[in-house]
């Protein structure tokens, strides 16, 4: 693997997920920092199934403004909306990195609120800039009231 | 009769999808920037902003319909746009496939 850079020359910093990732990464010279992978109960999603009786298909929505067709065999849940392989992961530390150096997580760990939704949806930060203070990073990020997407 | 239009994000996994349930663009911003931290440009009534990360027009679709939203992203696929959960043009539906 190389060292990666965005357009700002800010260094990436990849997320092994499983045992094989983490033992490849650490034979190709980086150093895996483990962390536990640890869902946040505050991070939630909803949904609700709606069926056509006749047919038998279903409908899922997410949304209180969403008409969902035909009947509500499951009212609105709440439920952890993500999954990953293992109970835990690292980040791929390269040998290079300095102390105080400001990256990008590329693939967070950490559950971490990213924004909220009046409706009662909590969302889970993806990425997020961190510095890296020799032993652990320290994450540059507030939570908003509210959940914007760029792209 | 024509079908409405409407937009689906799925804010999960970063993802735009059409009435059919068909991918329209992946809202993945590599800079990680931010709306509140971009450049307003003069006269646009705050509708555009500018990244000074990768130099591109971040637009705000906030006031557009759905039909618009669509057609947007299919004109040109590479546009940098701003969605937020809740605005009216967008319905929030987590893809579990």
């Amino acid at each position: 693997m190389n060292k990666n850079v965005h357009e700002q020359r800010m260094l990436v910093i990849r997320t092994a997920r499983t045992e094989k990732e983490i033992n490849q990464a650490a034979r190709n010279g980086f150093y895996p920092l483990v962390k536990r992978v640890s869902p946040s109960p505050e991070i939630r999603s909803k949904y609700a199934v709606y069926q056509n009786p006749e047919s038998g298909e279903v409908q899922v929505v997410g949304d209180y403004r969403s008409a969902g067709e035909g009947n509500e065999v499951i009212g609105f849940t709440y439920y952890y909306p993500h999954s990953f392989p293992s109970p835990f992961a690292a980040y791929l530390i390269p040998p290079d990195i300095k102390v105080g150096e400001v990256v990008i997580l590329e693939d967070l760990i950490e559950d971490v609120v990213s924004g909220r939704w009046n409706q009662g949806d909590v969302f889970r930060l993806a990425s997020c800039r961190a510095t890296w203070n020799g032993n652990d990073f320290i994450l540059q990020h507030s939570a908003s009231s509210e959940e914007v997407v760029l792209g | 009769m024509l079908m409405e239009e409407k937009v689906f994000l799925d804010p999960v996994h970063k993802t735009l999808r059409d009435s059919q349930g068909r991918v329209l663009k992946v809202l993945n911003c590599p800079q990680l920037a931010l709306w509140q931290d971009l450049a307003v440009i003069a006269n646009q009534e705050d509708q555009h902003r500018l990244c000074g990360a990768c130099g591109k027009l971040v637009i705000d679709t906030e006031q557009w319909t759905a039909g618009r939203l669509v057609r947007a992203v299919r004109d040109d696929p590479e546009a940098c746009l701003r969605i937020r959960v809740g605005q009216g043009n967008v319905e929030i539906k987590v893809s579990n496939e």
